[in-house]
Formats: structure tokens, sequence, C-alpha cells
């Protein structure tokens, strides 16, 4: 039952994703993205992290698919003839692409996390319990993670207005 | 029960899909897609990693809480200066812009 939903769901990321990078439309790339997004919710709820998957949703595939959205909205009109294989990289991309997967497969089949033998905590993480830790062992990480997020707020906020600083 | 290993090469696969069109999309915006592309991949792996590896302190799935953030506002200030560059310069093409080539 949880292979079929994984493979199911493994389909619909890769060939989302593929649809991602090689759509000639902007708008279509955006929501392809949010189908891949969505689909990563429902492998992390498989794999025991209801939390997250919650928060994939509403801040991933709710929120920053929208910004992008409106952002490609204001910038790039659609323009049908520009094909993306035109790049002149395009050969040199795909090289890179090809030998890095070929040595991550490599990795992977030397390392030992190919054994089967390796069963997983069949225990859903409770939401408390990662409040809990991430307030008793990880307070000093997350008041520096809300800072970073304020100074790009700021620093976003800045760069879009076109005031002069002095 | 379904296997680390699916949830890492699902992982590399759409990392690898992402790492090509980051290199290979002449869109800004289009290129900040693929990094999403990415980051997601990583998080998958995270969690993955939690869930196999540490289930009981599940340090990946706190660790992929930040990645989120860092995510969060690397999209936005790439946004910004996305939308900062189309205001200057009426383009969005990243090999237009050229003036620090060597």
């Amino acid at each position: 039952m949880a292979q079929s939903i994984f493979f199911v769901l493994a389909t619909i990321i890769v060939l989302a994703s593929l649809m991602v990078v090689f759509s000639d439309n902007p708008i279509h790339s955006v929501l392809f993205l949010f189908v891949v997004l969505f689909a990563m919710a429902g492998l992390y709820v498989l794999l025991n992290a209801p939390f997250l998957a919650a928060v994939q949703v509403l801040i991933y595939a709710g929120a920053i698919t929208v910004l992008i959205l409106f952002v490609v909205m204001l910038t790039s009109p659609y323009i049908p003839s520009v094909k993306l294989l035109e790049s002149k990289q395009s050969d040199a991309a795909l090289l890179v692409v090809v030998v890095f997967f070929g040595a991550l497969s490599q990795i992977l089949r030397t390392s030992s996390w190919f054994d089967p033998g390796l069963k997983t905590a069949p225990k859903v993480v409770k939401t408390a319990k990662i409040g809990e830790i991430l307030f008793k062992e990880y307070v000093l990480p997350f008041e520096l993670a809300s800072v970073v997020l304020l100074a790009a707020l700021i620093g976003a906020v800045y760069m879009v207005s076109g005031v002069k600083w002095r | 029960m379904i296997p680390l290993s699916y949830y890492l090469v699902l992982a590399a696969l759409v990392f690898c899909i992402g790492l090509f069109g980051a290199l290979v999309r002449k869109n800004a915006v289009l290129v900040l897609l693929s990094l999403e592309l990415m980051l997601n991949a990583i998080v998958l792996n995270l969690i993955a990693f939690s869930n196999f590896a540490t289930p009981v302190t599940i340090k990946g799935q706190i660790f992929s809480l930040f990645v989120m953030v860092i995510a969060a506002s690397e999209i936005g200030l790439g946004l910004a200066i996305v939308l900062f560059l189309y205001r200057k310069r009426a383009t969005i093409e990243m090999d237009k812009f050229t003036e620090l080539k060597g």
C-alpha cells in the first residue's frame, strides 16, 4: 500500500519537475512547481513527518508559489519563440548533470544506505515534540533564523521600494 | 515498508533536474524556481534520514525546518533582486547582465 503510494508520488514529482525545467511558459513552470511541492508533502506524510508536510503546503505551496507567480506576471511576458535549449550552455550543463548524477548514484551504491535491513521507526512524530526540541535545544538557532528572516524582509522591501538611502 | 534508498534516489533525481534547470534557463525567475527544486530535494533527504537514522531525536526534521526558513528568505531576496533588475534594465535574461565580465 505505502509502496504504491510512494511510486505514484515519485512519478508525479519527477514528471512535474521535468516540466518545471522544460516548459516554455514560465507560468506553467510555476504551476508545475506547485504540483511538485504538494506531492513532496505527501512523501513527508509517508516519512512520519506530518507537521513538516503541513508547513510545506502552507509556506511553500501556499505562499512562495504565489509570490513567484506574482513576480513572473510582473516581469516576463510570455514569448513563445524563446526556446530554452537555445542556450549555449545546454550541452555542457547536460554533461555536468549526468556526471553529477553518476557520482551521486555511485556514492549511494557503495554506501550502507542501500541496506534493505534499515527499518524505519513506525512512530509518527508528534508536533509537540518538535516544538519541545526546537525551544529547548535549538533556541539560539531559532532566534537567529528569525533575525535572518527579518533582515531578508527588510532588504527585499528596501530593494523593491526604490527609496535612496540619503 | 519503503527502503531509505528509494527516497535518496528520488531526491538525487529531483536535485539533478533542478541543477540542469539552474544551469540552462535564461529567465532569472526560472533559475530561482530550479533552486527551489534543489532545496526541496535536500529537505526530502533530510527528512528521510531523520526517519531512518535519528527517529527519536528527529534532528533531520528540525534541520529541515531551518532549511525552509533560509529558503523562504532566499526566494524573497532573490525575487526582490529580480524586480530591481527588471526596473533598471527592462529584462531578466541572465546573459544580459554582463557588467562583471572580466
